[in-house]
């Protein structure tokens, strides 16, 4: 026998009680069943706008760093003696006035330091990306000119540059140039892997013999640029100093200053 | 939408099928009852679609054996406990059925209890699947082989398709 002729049907018994039961459970169901669309479509809608906000917390906030070596450079220092017969003239270049050479302010400089291969890298392990601006340029020269009486002058420079060749350049105020290249270092790519600079930096001495004809007094230049070979540009700042000396007389008078060239 | 009934008045003649199905194979009148309810609920909650439908009880018998059989795998219902109500039914063979009902693949299962259950013809439940009647041949004829596999040969009915 078919059950559904069957005319025991218990549950008509209080049909109206189960009616009501069933429409108030059928409510809730369709309300879930609203809310749970309700949140499909607003998770649809809203997966691009989140993708392109992680995307730029990861690429436009940059954080700032400073190399250590820059914040904590010791300040320009000129140093003038006198010595007789021998004049010696101390020059350390002006600190680089790029603008990226001194932390702002407001932004005090930080220990942290980054992992080797961390710069602008997505790797976890590196932690959160982050855009590392160039970091302060190191002290790029000191010179050192030595004039000796009656003989000439023997000029000598120490640069002290991130690890690269540098072209020097002595002019000797009487029409005479002395052009050398010294490497400091093989020329090598941009920098990698943290922002701090070799320490200590390679430095270099070079002299430079020559006499003059006349006795008088004539201005010294000495100009240290990267190597032409090298493209080290952003890498460090040229440097440029100058010293007058005075030849045949007694006593020497130097003064110097110090122009960058860039 | 006019002419299509509301589900007030559809009530009585959808929680009997329910109701029926969900007796067939639990064997409580109670617990019949409870997922008659739940599968009427679950239709009142799509009734928008569902009062369109041609095969508004198949739809709802499909509900109705599906919650019993989930039941019964979730150890909701304890069929060896039920009382029957049809003295025929046999208890061992009910909770064996309802065991090898679940083992079916969902379109056979459905299939089978809207042909065997709710006493549907071939064609009616092929419309209320959405399929062709040689699929629903298919599908029962392979539903029995597997039940009279898990069964036996006289557990089961010997109707032909």
């Amino acid at each position: 026998m078919n059950d559904f002729e069957n005319p025991d049907e218990p549950w008509r018994d209080h049909r109206d009680e189960l009616l009501e039961k069933v429409t108030r459970r059928g409510r809730s169901l369709r309300l879930r069943r609203q809310a749970t669309l309700v949140t499909v479509v607003v998770a649809v809608l809203l997966v691009p706008f989140a993708a392109v906000a992680a995307t730029n917390s990861r690429t436009n906030v940059p954080v700032l760093r400073w190399a250590s070596r820059g914040a904590d450079a010791p300040a320009p220092t000129t140093t003038t003696s006198t010595i007789a017969p021998q004049t010696t003239t101390t020059i350390r270049s002006a600190t680089p006035t790029t603008a990226d050479s001194k932390p702002p302010a407001s932004i005090p400089p930080t220990s942290t330091t980054t992992a080797p291969g961390c710069r602008r890298s997505f790797d976890p392990v590196c932690g959160a990306f982050r855009w590392d601006p160039a970091p302060p340029r190191p002290n790029p020269l000191s010179v050192s000119v030595t004039a000796e009486l009656g003989e000439g002058l023997a000029g000598s420079f120490t640069a002290h540059y991130p690890g690269s060749a540098v072209q020097v350049e002595m002019d000797f105020g009487d029409g005479q140039k002395s052009v050398v290249m010294a490497d400091l270092a093989p020329c090598e790519q941009e920098p990698t892997g943290a922002w701090t600079w070799v320490d200590p930096l390679p430095a270099a001495t070079q002299s430079f013999p020559h006499t003059y004809a006349e006795p008088g007094s004539y201005v010294v230049t000495v100009t240290v640029t990267p190597a032409p070979f090298c493209n080290h540009e952003s890498a460090f700042t040229p440097g440029s100093a100058t010293t007058t000396i005075e030849i045949g007389t007694a006593t020497t008078t130097t003064t110097s200053t110090t122009v960058p060239t860039d | 939408m006019a002419g299509e009934p509301t589900f007030e008045e559809e009530f009585d003649r959808l929680f009997g099928r329910a109701f029926a199905v969900a007796r067939r194979l639990t064997g409580n009148v109670a617990v019949a009852e409870d997922l008659a309810a739940e599968a009427l609920a679950r239709t009142y909650a799509r009734w928008g679609r569902v009062r369109t439908m041609d095969y508004r009880e198949a739809w709802v018998a499909r509900i109705a054996t599906n919650l019993a059989i989930d039941a019964a795998r979730k150890k909701k219902v304890d069929l060896a406990a039920a009382v029957t109500a049809d003295p025929s039914d046999d208890t061992v063979l009910r909770i064996a059925l309802v065991d090898a009902l679940a083992r079916l693949p969902r379109r056979q299962r459905e299939a089978v209890a809207l042909r065997y259950l709710c006493d549907l013809s071939v064609d009616d439940v092929a419309q209320s699947l959405g399929v062709s009647s040689g699929t629903v041949k298919t599908s029962v004829h392979r539903a029995l082989e597997k039940l009279r596999n898990d069964l036996g040969p006289d557990a089961l009915i010997g109707e032909d398709l």
